[in-house]
């Protein structure tokens, strides 16, 4: 019987594999890449919607660098100090941003090399004390942040507004999150506010959440102003207070976890029952 | 239309409906074949260590998986304090090695023993290899990609509620590392060999017996001298 069940599984799945590549023939027009919604979407909230750069991120309008196509696209790929590498954007997509980033802030093609603006230092500049907000408009003042508040949200006690998760779900930082072992989903945070430019920087990142798995997690679940500013008053004391970033305590959860298993295992040889007692085995005993 | 898409929403909408419509389809036409294919008749030493650790690791780790999709916000809080954190994290770790000792344990048994070995099918081998490809991803995740208890409720939990309410967003999972997306693939193919295998026995997990009326048995024979008194 098991072998008609047996033969069914077979053509089952390759129904469903032919299904599937019927499908997906006819759909390859879908990845139309648009360049500009890729930016909004990947870059607008470190670099700015008008491309003018947040804390240590630099400033991309009439940026030099945008001149050299390799390497824009080799950043974009592979990440660049704080900023992390794209590399689940597909060919088409980073493509069509390089050419978007090129064209709307770059030089002609082959007139850059007369421009020596230092990058990061522009960056840095630009931002300032002010916050720069999700849409882009900035100017307004940084509302003063609670780093206790702020802690409560990054380990999840106090949860974000809009149902977001919390940060030490992928990330530590400071002593929250690095005693597990192992590593982790996301980066170590400690010295988030050194490298986001402080509290103002950390709060224009958070404003449009764009890192790989952060992107579609934190879709539809903004964190409001007020949070963002939290978190970023508990980075910055976190950055100030010199804890150091450390290094996780690799194998202790693998060790705490193996200890488990023999204990599991020595519980089940002293006390499961083994097997019960079967009518024969009764009988036998009974006749002696 | 891209390889994220075609894994992670139309195979699950293919294989879902499948296994459903399959297993129903062999418990009411087939209720002979449903079946756990025992071998505990040919051999019960190894079985013993492999099949209660691998069986009960198994479950309560699914446990968890599940409440982790019901009831995020219970795990969220949990994790709050690192000392719970780091208690839930080991805890699961232990569980999941003591599934995949076992599973080991019931590889080796099906491999060494000749009896054992004679009635295994092919259907047998293809399920014990994904049921060990799902610990080992299991496990890896758990210890490269801390904290899985956490992020699963951030990631797994909105994707699978996405996919339950016919508002699929598998861009969701889309850059998790390979390694996580391997694991919850793998489910996937749990899942499609679930009514063709000996994996259809978990729907005979007599829940009935949950509330069922309660039954008085009277042994209306005297009792005997030799295995003791009964009633």
């Amino acid at each position: 019987m098991l072998q008609t069940g047996w033969k069914k599984a077979i053509y089952s799945c390759s129904f469903v594999v032919l299904w599937v590549s019927v499908l997906s023939v006819g759909s390859g027009e879908a990845l139309a890449a648009d360049g500009a919604a890729v930016y909004q979407a990947r870059c607008s909230a470190c670099h700015g919607a008008e491309g003018e750069g947040r804390g240590s991120f630099p400033v991309l309008a009439d940026n030099p660098f945008l001149d050299d196509e390799a390497a824009v696209t080799d950043v974009v790929r592979g990440g660049r100090g704080a900023m992390p590498g794209f590399p689940q954007l597909s060919e088409e997509d980073v493509a069509a941003l390089t050419t978007y980033l090129r064209a709307t802030w770059g030089a002609a093609p082959g007139s850059g090399e007369g421009e020596t603006t230092n990058t990061t230092a522009a960056g840095t500049g630009a931002t300032g004390t002010t916050a720069p907000d999700a849409e882009g408009t900035g100017g307004e003042p940084l509302k003063p942040g609670d780093p206790h508040n702020g802690e409560a949200l990054f380990v999840g006690a106090t949860a974000f507004t809009s149902g977001a998760p919390p940060c030490q779900a992928c990330h530590s930082a400071g002593a929250n999150g690095r005693a597990g072992g192992g590593l982790l989903l996301g980066t170590d945070l400690t010295d988030l506010a050194e490298r986001a430019g402080g509290a103002a920087g950390i709060s224009g990142m958070l404003a449009a959440p764009a890192f790989p798995v952060m992107l579609a997690a934190y879709e539809g679940k903004p964190i409001s102003e007020q949070e963002r500013a939290d978190l970023g008053a508990y980075f910055e004391d976190l950055a100030a207070s010199d804890t150091g970033s450390g290094s996780i305590l690799a194998g202790k959860l693998w060790l705490l976890g193996a200890a488990g298993a023999a204990v599991l295992f020595g519980l089940m040889g002293l006390f499961w029952p083994r097997h019960r007692v079967t009518a024969a085995e009764r009988l036998r005993g009974g006749a002696r | 239309m891209n390889w994220n898409t075609i894994l992670f929403l139309l195979v699950p909408y293919a294989v879902v409906p499948l296994a459903v419509v399959a297993s129903a389809y062999r418990l009411l036409y087939r209720p002979y074949t449903v079946s756990s294919l025992s071998s505990q008749i040919l051999e019960s030493r190894k079985l013993f260590w492999g099949s209660i650790s691998f069986h009960w690791g198994l479950v309560l780790v699914l446990t968890g998986h599940l409440v982790a999709l019901l009831l995020p916000r219970s795990i969220t809080l949990w994790n709050a304090a690192p000392i719970r954190l780091y208690l839930l994290e080991a805890t699961g770790l232990a569980l999941g090695l003591w599934a995949l000792a076992g599973g080991a344990v019931l590889a080796w048994r099906r491999y060494s023993d000749a009896r054992v070995r004679a009635v295994t099918r092919p259907a047998d081998v293809i399920v014990l290899v994904l049921l060990v490809v799902s610990m080992v991803t299991g496990v890896l995740t758990a210890t490269l990609y801390s904290f899985g208890s956490s992020w699963f409720t951030a990631v797994f939990t909105p994707y699978l509620w996405s996919l339950a309410t016919l508002r699929p967003r598998p861009e969701l999972v889309a850059d998790l590392p390979w390694l996580v997306k391997l694991h919850a693939f793998n489910f996937f193919l749990l899942a499609a060999t679930f009514p063709f295998t000996r994996l259809v026995h978990i729907v005979t997990l007599p829940l009935g017996y949950l509330y069922r009326p309660w039954q008085l048995v009277i042994w209306a024979r005297r009792p005997s001298r030799d295995t003791g008194a009964r009633r």
